[in-house]
């Protein structure tokens, strides 16, 4: 089946500032990144090579540049904000993600949440925004606190700018836990999650995951609409030595 | 700096360089700089401090590898500085995998004012930002050389970079200088350092690449002689390298003013040294470029500017452009801006800038303005077929006059694809048919659907409406549906190959990958008694009519609901066939000084209700006549975000459109026209309701 990975775009009556009329379309786009302990190691390179890939394929694409904004947040114990959304052209310095610490899943949707507030209501001032679309990716347990309540307040309805969620799991990632993370605003009632195959290494895992969202923002951006296939239980990536199977889960919300 | 590109660096120094100083008599230091904190790490030898010229020791490449803090670069580069001096030559290589911000290595430079800059990009990283700075540096008249390379070919382009286009140039470029004669006496053959005097072979004796004749370094794409002195006698300029073409007054004019605009905030630091005709000569080059100081005619150019200007040895600038060629081709503006606020402090009409490939801009230009078009693996040609980049055309009827035009979209540019849009007008005595459509982007075959679909209607409707009353507007709307319907079922069937058409047969073809949207428009070629003509619209899909009258615009199909733009299920031609088409109908009068615009929604949507910055700046380019540049100027204009095909056909009365600029601040001309202004006015508010069919002009028409 195919996604409308673009979203809809916010309406006017989501609050603060209204979009700008005749303003171009933008894709904000957020990769929420866990840099836990368990990530040092080929994970955080493969994280942080990918970030580099991501820089790489915006900026050697302007249509894809001038159309979406992503900002990167990194968690551990605590979430940081490495980028807020943003042109990715207008960055100077590629961040990176440094291996340390727990896995603080409460403290990233809550950072998520602030940053969102501000981020789209300025984008608002000057673009009309679709909705915003989160890549959720985490490679172990979340720490033993509530962090579904930061889930929901982040995608509580009455949140005007509550994003559509992708997740990703690997390693030690329990597949219970990386689906309910997962969330999609569509009529289909659909969302989507992805596990990485046991047995496989993390590293490569995660350099497919990365791989498949930069293609899902460079179609999103050239199409404005479906960006990617998905079929349920279908494997991204490939079988080779250096490569990792992430299976594709469509589940109906509930 | 990876290990080869340092011995590179070292060897061109010690055995190329320094070599040839020493044997020539020039004294010459090398220093390195490192720049930059995590962002930015560059090694700069700085070469030749023309008021103590001297050889020295090139530090250990080791010692290269240091860290100061982001700014530093800035301070060692400042011309109140020690040194280096303004007249050094610097070399940045960039090799760190994470430099992305170009724009802080050129505002450095910049604000250095050197004007012998080289960059060479190990990683052969073209960040958008990078390339499009660089670029800027070149197109502004710093003499890098700016040149990008894969990481495998470091050794070699290193090599060649250095000695052809670095080391020439250095030499060159510190032996003109006054302050290359200094009293030492490692000074050999003092007179023939003289700027008036090169040496009589024109050549440097000596190694391999450098051994080029002198006179043209520096300039090498240029052997014209300047007006009043010598070529040969003619010390080598720095002037930009890697320019082409001519550079017209405007052109210069206009980097001078972007140039002076750049510097505002930082009025050049006064040069503290006696010039002499060599330095002038110089200077003003340098200076034409990097400060702005040289301006053309009355523009306000300081006296001891002028003074500078009328000296003897200095080059008559205006008489004789230089046949600098000009880095971006077509991309320098070519005609002058509208209307220069800054030459009188008179704020008048929105001045728009010019994109690095020529585009005026609307508000911020685009990513794609990042770098020249000819940039690797930036614009690129479709697969087959034409890439109808642009299509123009104009002319008239009766008091009619049309403008019409098509151009390819960014996005369409960038992935190697066709523009989809197409329009096409036709005419017979009593109608203009006006046919535009707009290829669906999903659809692989709909660069064919939109040519043929809007050919195939306005031609068939201009013969089929000859003798249609055009009052009748029930007969003209049955003549409509027909030419719809006939090109929906001809479109489907073609012969592979043949013109526009897939080179496949129509059976391998889905009849959805031919889908476009349609808008045409009818218009009564003369006016009624009232000096209106009856426009019948139908639409297919999301391509809208327009009318505007005094920078009002009014939507005249339908209507553009919150959120509609976004939908991206449109309806399309063509239909099944045998299936009735259905159309959206809009009928009006037109006033005899509106101007029907139709549009597909590459303009459409930033136009939107037309109280927008894009309706604003359409508006005033649509107020006066336009022709060929000009018009090709509105429909290529560039905005951020802005990537889809765009096709506009705009259609007026010559004698009534266009306000006399006389008048303009007076009463309108006719009190006809002012009642027929007020009526638009007032239709407006209910522009986006179906009001617009029942307005009287409309039940008029229908009657």
């Amino acid at each position: 089946m195919s996604i409308d990975i673009a979203g809809d775009v916010l309406p006017d009556s989501t609050g603060g500032q209204p979009r700008a009329e005749g303003g171009i379309q933008v894709l904000p786009f957020y990769i929420v990144c866990d840099e836990s302990s368990s990530m040092a190691g080929a994970s955080i390179d493969a994280v942080n090579d990918g970030i580099i890939e991501l820089f790489d394929e915006i900026h050697s694409n302007p249509t894809v540049d001038a159309k979406v904004r992503i900002g990167i947040i990194a968690f551990n114990d605590a979430a940081r904000l490495l980028f807020p959304l943003t042109q990715l052209s207008d960055v100077t310095k590629i961040p990176e993600c440094v291996a340390s610490g727990s896995t603080s899943y409460a403290s990233a949707f809550r950072l998520l949440r602030t940053q969102l507030e501000t981020d789209v209501a300025q984008l608002r001032q000057r673009y009309q925004v679709h909705r915003p679309c989160v890549f959720f990716m985490s490679d172990g347990e979340p720490n033993p606190e509530n962090w579904q309540s930061a889930l929901d307040n982040l995608v509580d309805p009455s949140f005007p700018f509550s994003p559509n969620i992708v997740s990703f799991g690997v390693a030690g990632a329990q597949q219970a836990v990386i689906a309910q993370v997962a969330r999609w605003n569509s009529k289909s009632g659909k969302k989507f999650f992805f596990m990485a195959d046991e047995g496989g290494s993390p590293g490569a895992a995660i350099k497919e995951i990365i791989r498949f969202i930069i293609q899902t923002i460079v179609a999103s951006a050239r199409s404005n609409q479906a960006a990617f296939q998905i079929e349920d239980g279908k494997t991204i990536g490939g079988t080779g030595p250096d490569e990792g199977q992430v299976t594709t889960f469509v589940i109906d919300s509930l | 700096m990876p290990r080869d590109a340092r011995d590179v660096l070292v060897s061109w120094w010690t055995r190329s360089v320094r070599a040839k100083a020493a044997e020539l008599g020039i004294d010459l230091t090398l220093e390195s700089i490192e720049v930059g904190s995590g962002g930015i790490r560059s090694v700069a030898p700085v070469v030749g401090s023309p008021e103590t010229l001297r050889i020295g020791e090139i530090p250990e490449p080791e010692k290269w590898e240091g860290s100061l803090a982001r700014g530093s670069m800035l301070e060692r580069l400042q011309p109140t500085g020690a040194r280096p001096h303004v007249d050094s030559t610097f070399l940045v290589i960039i090799h760190h995998r994470r430099l992305l911000d170009g724009d802080v290595l050129v505002r450095d430079i910049k604000n250095s004012r050197l004007t012998n800059v080289f960059v060479f990009d190990c990683n052969g990283f073209d960040s958008a930002s990078c390339w499009a700075s660089l670029e800027s540096l070149r197109r502004h008249g710093l003499d890098g050389v700016v040149r990008t390379f894969g990481s495998a070919e470091i050794s070699r382009t290193l090599e060649y970079f250095l000695n052809q286009q670095v080391g020439s140039k250095l030499l060159d470029f510190a032996r003109v200088l006054p302050g290359s004669q200094p009293a030492a006496t490692n000074v050999r053959g003092e007179k023939e350092w003289r700027p008036t005097q090169p040496p009589e072979s024109g050549r440097v004796a000596g190694i391999g690449p450098l051994d080029r004749p002198l006179r043209d370094v520096g300039r090498s794409h240029s052997t014209q002689p300047v007006a009043g002195v010598d070529p040969g006698a003619r010390p080598p300029t720095p002037r930009p390298s890697a320019i082409v073409g001519p550079v017209s007054p405007q052109m210069e004019a206009e980097s001078v003013r972007q140039t002076a605009s750049r510097l505002s905030t930082e009025p050049p630091a006064p040069l503290n040294r006696p010039a002499t005709s060599a330095r002038r000569r110089l200077l003003h080059t340098l200076g034409e470029f990097l400060h702005g100081r040289i301006l053309r005619g009355d523009h306000g150019a300081p006296d001891d500017q002028r003074d500078d200007r009328t000296t003897p040895d200095a080059p008559e600038a205006p008489a004789d452009p230089p046949a600098v060629p000009d880095p971006s081709g077509g991309g320098q503006p070519s005609d002058p801006l509208p209307t220069d606020a800054t030459d009188n402090g008179v704020t008048g009409a929105p001045v728009s800038e010019r994109a690095v490939n020529g585009q005026l801009v609307v508000e911020e230009h685009s990513s794609v303005n990042k770098k020249v078009w000819w940039s690797p693996s930036w614009i690129k040609v479709p697969m087959s077929g034409p890439s109808r980049d642009a299509e123009i055309e104009y002319g008239g009827v009766g008091a009619l006059r049309m403008m019409a035009g098509s151009v390819r979209g960014t996005r369409h540019q960038f992935y190697g694809e066709p523009n989809q849009d197409a329009f096409s007008i036709s005419r017979n005595d009593c109608f203009v048919v006006v046919a535009v459509c707009d290829g669906v982007g999903s659809a692989e075959h709909s660069a064919y659907g939109s040519k043929y679909l809007s050919n195939s209607v306005s031609r068939s409707l201009a013969s089929s409406l000859v003798g249609t009353e055009p009052t009748d507007v029930e007969a003209v709307k049955s003549w409509m549906t027909a030419a719809v319907q006939q090109a929906s079922d001809r479109v489907q069937t073609w012969e592979p190959g043949a013109l526009y058409a897939p080179d496949l047969p129509t059976s391998e073809v889905e009849r959805a990958d031919l889908s476009a949207t349609l808008v045409v428009a009818v218009v009564a070629i003369e006016p009624d008694g009232d000096g209106r003509r009856n426009v019948v619209v139908a639409n297919v899909g999301d391509s809208p009519c327009y009318t505007l009258i005094k920078g009002i615009w009014t939507i005249r199909t339908a209507p553009t609901k919150d959120g509609e733009l976004l939908e991206h299920a449109t309806t399309a031609l063509p239909v099944e066939v045998g299936a009735p088409v259905s159309l959206d109908w809009r009928e009006f009068s037109l006033q005899p000084s509106e101007q029907l615009v139709v549009m597909t929604d590459g303009i459409g949507t930033s136009l939107a209700s037309g109280r927008t910055p894009v309706g604003a700046w359409l508006a005033e380019r649509l107020s006066r006549p336009q022709l060929a540049q000009d018009w090709l100027d509105t429909l290529t204009f560039d905005r951020q975000g802005e990537d889809d095909d765009r096709t506009l056909v705009v259609l007026y009365d010559v004698d009534h459109a266009f306000i006399p600029a006389e008048s303009s601040d007076g009463p309108p001309l006719q009190p006809v026209e002012h009642q027929h202004v007020s009526e638009a006015t007032d239709r407006t508010d209910s522009e986006f309701g179906e009001t617009v069919p029942e307005s009287p002009a409309a039940k008029e028409l229908g009657s």
